[in-house]
């Protein structure tokens, strides 16, 4: 509770201080204090219950020290508020835990290195990891179950020399999670590298490869490939994995999972979407293809109203979901 | 002094003066609290206001280093051709209605940019109040300095004046600043500012402001210091008084006694504590007195009576040998008196004569009975014989101590001198022959002329003034003749009255 | 030889290279293809070498600002205005802005390193020209 009370104090001096402000760009204090924040809001419906959640709330504190140095701080609460409004039962979990903590430093644009809590560099969903930033309020279950989102070690990336419009991350895992409250994998190693070609201003593509090992010793390796087409009307994203544990029983199980999306902006404001996912665990035998339609409503870009309807090949997942959020 | 005095003085003495210590004590420290409190709250006040200008310094200060940091402060690069630095500082003076300026230097000391627009461009010196200096967030060098000018003025709207308490400014070397008014007595608190150690703010008050409620209570305090002095006073003394009192009575009892001798007063003081006892022992004592006085004075009484009786007895006893009858020592001892009181002598000296002169013969016993009742004239051996009687009378009563019986004496020795010195035995003449004497001397021979006796029959009393006219200033002191013709019924009266009866 | 470059640069004033990128004359280098410049104005590159790159974009709306916009970096206000706040997510705030392009101007000699873009008319011998669009 402190740190909320803490990061709102902080919030409202800063805005005090700043210059004007715009909503989505944060607030800059100075060179190296930049605040910013967001929340989402999500209202599902999934075979006669009806959650209603305030789900995400994050203050976000960044700068550039010096030209060199630069650090990214994030202290989120996820479930801040839960209410299932058919059987009444109120959750909340008012705690603030730190989602991302890294500090930058920049040799060259060849050679950046981040240390601390961060984003794991792998395609494009896992990139942009809150509500308010994507087109569609469910995430692909390629994202949630295959690999750590959060990484807490080193990663070193850049610009690979004299190849034109690539980038690179090699970053490693040794050691526990700094705040491991959200993390969706909890493990103590994990290693990969991962790339991006910008192929043109509309497309690009990468892919990754990596390994990583659980608290619960169990070993996982994958291969992940990514694409995208993204102009002013249009986006087009896929992306595919593929993992191989290794179980603690001895067994070694494959999982497949991918998803691809489409997008129509017809305006700048509004767009329809369409997204088919696939997932295929051999472990526990089980596969589920979802298809789901939406729609979003930017009435400006950091403010997203959207809305989904999911269809599972899975009994009685068929999900309705809506979501607002915004980001400062 | 008197014990009542004495008593009140002492009561006065041990209630005032510990009342007068206590109040004194009391009082000196309760001053002394109330100018710690005065002090403590100038303290408080003056730190408030230290509290708020420091504050205000400090984020006046913090805003600098701010500003410093702004992304708008890399125009220092294109030296603010724009203005952008110019407008911020002018704005931030606005905002704060700063007195002074703001200005941005470059490393040459030029003012790049400043509140007060004539300045830029002009190389300037000058002492600032704060300084901060700007990095460069491209190169992390120091590319200029921005700092602000804060004359004294600034420090005025803290200051919350009234005609009886100011503040002002008091640098680090004594001189002081802002100080409106002169108050000629008065305190002070001085504080140092903590973001400019070179200035002090000092909050000053007019003493008599400051004490005002002090002095107000002050003057109470004498008021009830003397009101209850008074009181205590009163109480003492009343009490004393109180106390004093049976003594008092006690004592004017005795007094009264001792004055008036009369031993029936009593004192009435009923108590029963000491002093009752004392008062109740007092009138027992005046009543045994009174009672033995009583007996004494009975005895007293008795013995004069006794003495009396003695003297008249024994006067009697010298006449009766001679055959002459009783009554001629009264009817002498009556003349005598007479004599004595109309000559002038007291009515005790007269009584006492009266029982002295009978004795006057008294010599007489020691006369041989031949010489004294021989019925014819004497011869002159007789007569010298009997003319000893007035001697041995002398001889015989002079050793006594009584005065009485010391006249008797006298009266014996000397009844038969003679005015004109012919007298026996000494001879004695006028006023020599003490008075006692010339007096028994003329009752004596008034009355054996005037009696019948063994040697003659009694003379008529022509003749017997006759022979007094012719010894007035011979036989007789010639005063005495006089009052004796002056009072002569008195005298026949008393002869009369003491006449001799027959057998 | 001559006069073919005069040509085209002629015909490049007379078609519309009416802006150009600037930096100090300090820097090495002499030119730089769009995308390198896009990917520094998005500040996804620092750096030229190793000198570190400090893009300057003119305050609001003029129109060099959209032309710029469209040419070289290739997107719409509204589009670069959705990047910058993902960026704002990624942690990392749009380049430093200049009043005018006197200040750029000034700003570009003064700064190693900074890079503006200006009218064509404005450059003179004390800045470099390494883009014209």
């Amino acid at each position: 509770m402190t740190i909320q009370k803490v990061g709102l104090i902080l919030g409202l001096i800063v805005v005090l201080q700043a210059d004007p402000y715009a909503l989505g760009h944060g607030v800059q204090v100075d060179k190296a204090l930049n605040v910013g924040g967001y929340f989402s809001t999500e209202f599902s419906v999934q075979g006669g219950e009806k959650t209603l959640a305030f789900e995400d709330l994050a203050i976000m504190a960044y700068g550039d020290v010096n030209p060199m140095f630069s650090y990214m701080t994030e202290f989120e609460s996820i479930g801040f508020y839960q209410k299932n409004l058919t059987n009444g039962i109120e959750t909340s979990h008012r705690q603030f835990h730190a989602e991302r903590a890294y500090g930058d430093v920049w040799l060259s644009d060849a050679y950046n290195i981040r240390f601390g809590k961060q984003i794991t560099p792998i395609g494009y969903w896992n990139r942009e990891p809150i509500n308010v930033l994507r087109d569609m309020s469910s995430n692909p279950l390629y994202c949630s179950l295959l690999f750590p989102k959060f990484l807490t070690g080193i990663d070193i990336n850049g610009y690979i020399p004299r190849v034109e419009g690539m980038t690179y991350h090699l970053f490693g895992q040794k050691n526990p999670d700094l705040d491991d409250e959200y993390v969706n994998i909890r493990n103590k190693h994990f290693f990969g590298l991962s790339v991006e070609k910008e192929l043109s201003t509309e497309y690009s593509s990468g892919g990754s490869i990596g390994e990583y090992i659980t608290l619960t010793e169990q070993r996982t390796r994958f291969l992940q490939l990514n694409a995208k087409y993204d102009d002013v009307k249009w986006q087009f994203m896929s992306e595919v994995l593929l993992a191989k544990s290794y179980y603690s029983s001895g067994d070694i199980d494959i999982t497949f999972t991918g998803y691809a999306q489409g997008m129509f902006r017809y305006s700048a404001e509004n767009a329809i979407l369409g997204r088919y996912e696939h997932f295929k665990d051999h472990h526990v035998g089980r596969e589920d293809n979802i298809a789901i339609v939406g729609y979003s409503y930017r009435p400006s870009y950091p403010i997203s109203l959207k809305g989904e309807y999911q269809l599972h090949s899975l009994d009685n997942e068929n999900r309705a979901l809506f979501s607002f959020s915004v980001l400062f | 002094m008197s014990f009542k005095l004495k008593t009140i003085l002492l009561f006065l003495g041990i209630s005032l003066i510990p009342y007068i210590l206590t109040m004194l004590i009391l009082g000196t420290s309760y001053y002394k609290e109330q100018h710690e409190s005065i002090i403590r709250e100038m303290d408080m006040q003056i730190h408030l206001t230290v509290e708020r200008v420091d504050q205000s310094l400090e984020s006046l200060h913090k805003d600098m280093a701010f500003m410093a940091k702004s992304d708008s402060m890399n125009d220092i690069y294109t030296r603010d051709l724009d203005h952008r630095i110019a407008n911020t500082l002018l704005a931030k003076k606005m905002d704060m209605n700063l007195v002074g300026d703001f200005f941005v230097f470059d490393s040459n000391a030029i003012v790049i940019a400043s509140s007060n627009f004539s300045f830029i461009g002009k190389k300037i010196t000058l002492k600032p109040f704060f300084k901060v200096p700007i990095y460069s967030n491209l190169t992390q060098q120091k590319i200029g300095e921005l700092a602000v000018n804060y004359p004294i003025e600034n420090f005025k709207h803290f200051f919350y004046n009234t005609p009886d308490r100011q503040y002002f400014i008091r640098y680090k070397d004594g001189r002081n600043e802002l100080r409106l008014a002169n108050f000629p007595d008065s305190l002070e608190v001085v504080t140092t500012l903590k973001s400019n150690p070179n200035l002090s703010i000092v909050l000053e008050e007019e003493k008599g402001f400051a004490f005002k409620l002090l002095y107000k209570y002050e003057r109470w305090f004498l008021i009830l210091l003397i009101a209850g002095g008074i009181f205590i006073s009163i109480a003492a003394y009343f009490v004393a008084t109180l106390l004093v009192r049976p003594i008092i009575k006690l004592s004017s009892v005795a007094k009264k006694v001792t004055k008036t001798q009369d031993y029936t007063q009593q004192v009435e003081i009923h108590r029963d504590d000491e002093i009752g006892q004392l008062s109740y022992a007092f009138n027992s004592m005046i009543d045994g007195m009174n009672h033995a006085l009583g007996e004494i004075t009975a005895l007293n009484q008795e013995i004069e009576d006794t003495q009396r009786e003695v003297v008249f007895t024994m006067g009697s006893i010298g006449e009766s040998r001679s055959k002459e009858t009783g009554n001629h020592v009264k009817r002498v001892a009556e003349y005598s008196k007479l004599l004595a009181l109309y000559y002038g002598l007291d009515e005790n000296e007269a009584e006492m004569l009266r029982q002295a002169s009978p004795m006057h013969d008294i010599g007489k016993v020691a006369i041989p009975d031949a010489v004294l009742n021989k019925p014819g004239r004497f011869d002159e051996h007789e007569r010298r014989i009997m003319d000893t009687h007035a001697a041995l009378g002398y001889e015989m009563l002079k050793h006594s101590a009584r005065p009485l019986l010391l006249m008797a004496a006298t009266v014996a020795n000397e009844h038969h001198e003679k005015w004109d010195g012919s007298g026996y035995p000494r001879g004695l003449s006028g006023e020599n022959i003490n008075i006692h004497g010339r007096i028994t001397a003329l009752a004596d021979v008034f009355d054996a002329l005037g009696s019948d006796r063994i040697y003659k029959k009694a003379w008529d009393d022509e003749k017997i003034f006759t022979l007094f006219r012719e010894e007035r200033g011979r036989h007789f002191d010639p005063t005495l003749v006089d009052i004796f013709f002056d009072h002569l019924e008195e005298f026949l009266i008393i002869r009369d009255r003491l006449k001799d009866h027959e057998g | 030889m001559k006069p073919l470059l005069f040509l085209i640069s002629c015909s490049l004033v007379l078609f519309g290279s009416e802006f150009s990128v600037i930096v100090s004359k300090k820097l090495p280098f002499s030119t730089l293809s769009t995308q390198y410049i896009r990917d520094l104005y998005l500040l996804k590159r620092h750096s030229v070498g190793n000198i570190r790159i400090i893009p300057i974009n003119l305050v609001g709306q003029d129109e060099s600002r959209s032309i710029f916009e469209s040419t070289v970096l290739q997107m719409d206000r509204n589009r670069l205005n959705d990047y910058w706040v993902k960026q704002h997510f990624q942690g990392v705030t749009p380049p430093l802005t200049q009043p005018s392009f006197e200040s750029i101007k000034a700003f570009v000699q003064n700064v190693e390193g900074a890079m503006g873009y200006l009218p064509s008319s404005m450059v003179d011998a004390n800045v470099k020209v390494i883009y014209e669009f």
